[in-house]
């Protein structure tokens, strides 16, 4: 199949995937071949769901402290700190996640099982709803 | 049969939902936050705005790729590589931003 590579005349796909400008981060990029781009983008928007999920933690915590709500003060600190802590822990997690997705990708392997952020947002986020609860009850 | 070219659609349509969140996380947090801290209340929206700039950075050449059209008939160009060092500034502004956040929430 013959393709257009970026600012490169049309080449051929089994061209050495390392031509053109050295790309970082170099372990990453030095193993296997470049996957399908369809699944490149598809890793990419699931890395952007992540972040954008971290922005709505955060702004969450923020507005559960800054609106005073009719929340006993301290369950409401409590559960705007875990909100903004799950906040600040998943864009690491996105970045984790998207790089070890993308080398399976190009090593041709099975993609990585879910990464294990999933149990500390259900848990965070069942805690958060608890503290909410007994703070309007207390 | 899925078309490469909707593929890079949805991803730069993701960039643009990724820009328009963090634009309105700084506005909501501003708004927020301001009434406490002032001036102090940049710490936590200056990332998450510098967050929304890397993200309409990231728009633009996905919108590129999708506006050149095809060099042979039946032949979708390659879109654009993945951009790890945009994939990692927009992570590192975020949980920057977290850890602002955190900061403002513990310490009024």
């Amino acid at each position: 199949m013959t393709v257009l590579r970026r600012g490169r005349p049309t080449a051929g796909a089994d061209e050495p995937d390392d031509a053109g400008p050295v790309r970082r981060p170099e372990r990453l990029f030095a193993e296997g071949t470049d996957p399908d781009p369809r699944f490149s983008l598809a890793n990419e928007r699931t890395f952007l769901a992540w972040i954008r999920t971290s922005l709505a933690l955060f702004a969450a915590g923020i507005a559960l402290e800054g609106l005073n709500l009719p929340i006993h003060p301290g369950f409401r600190l409590a559960a705007a700190v875990v909100l903004i802590a799950l906040g600040t822990l998943t864009p690491a997690h996105a970045w984790y996640g998207w790089l070890r997705t993308e080398r399976a990708l190009r090593l041709e392997r099975g993609l990585p099982p879910p990464t294990t952020m999933a149990v500390p947002l259900a848990v965070g986020l069942l805690t958060v709803g608890a503290l909410i609860v007994a703070g309007l009850l207390g | 049969m899925s078309r490469p070219g909707l593929h890079v659609e949805r991803t730069t349509l993701a960039w643009r939902r990724t820009a328009a969140a963090a634009a309105l996380a700084t506005l909501v947090v501003g708004r927020i936050l301001a009434p406490h801290l002032g001036y102090a209340a940049l710490a936590v929206t200056a990332p998450v705005a510098a967050g929304a700039l890397v993200a309409v950075i990231g728009v633009l050449p996905r919108r590129a790729s999708a506006a050149r059209p095809p060099a042979t008939a039946g032949v979708c160009p390659r879109p654009p590589r993945p951009a790890p060092a945009l994939l990692a500034l927009l992570a590192a502004t975020t949980a920057l931003a977290g850890l602002a956040a955190a900061g403002a929430v513990l310490l009024t």
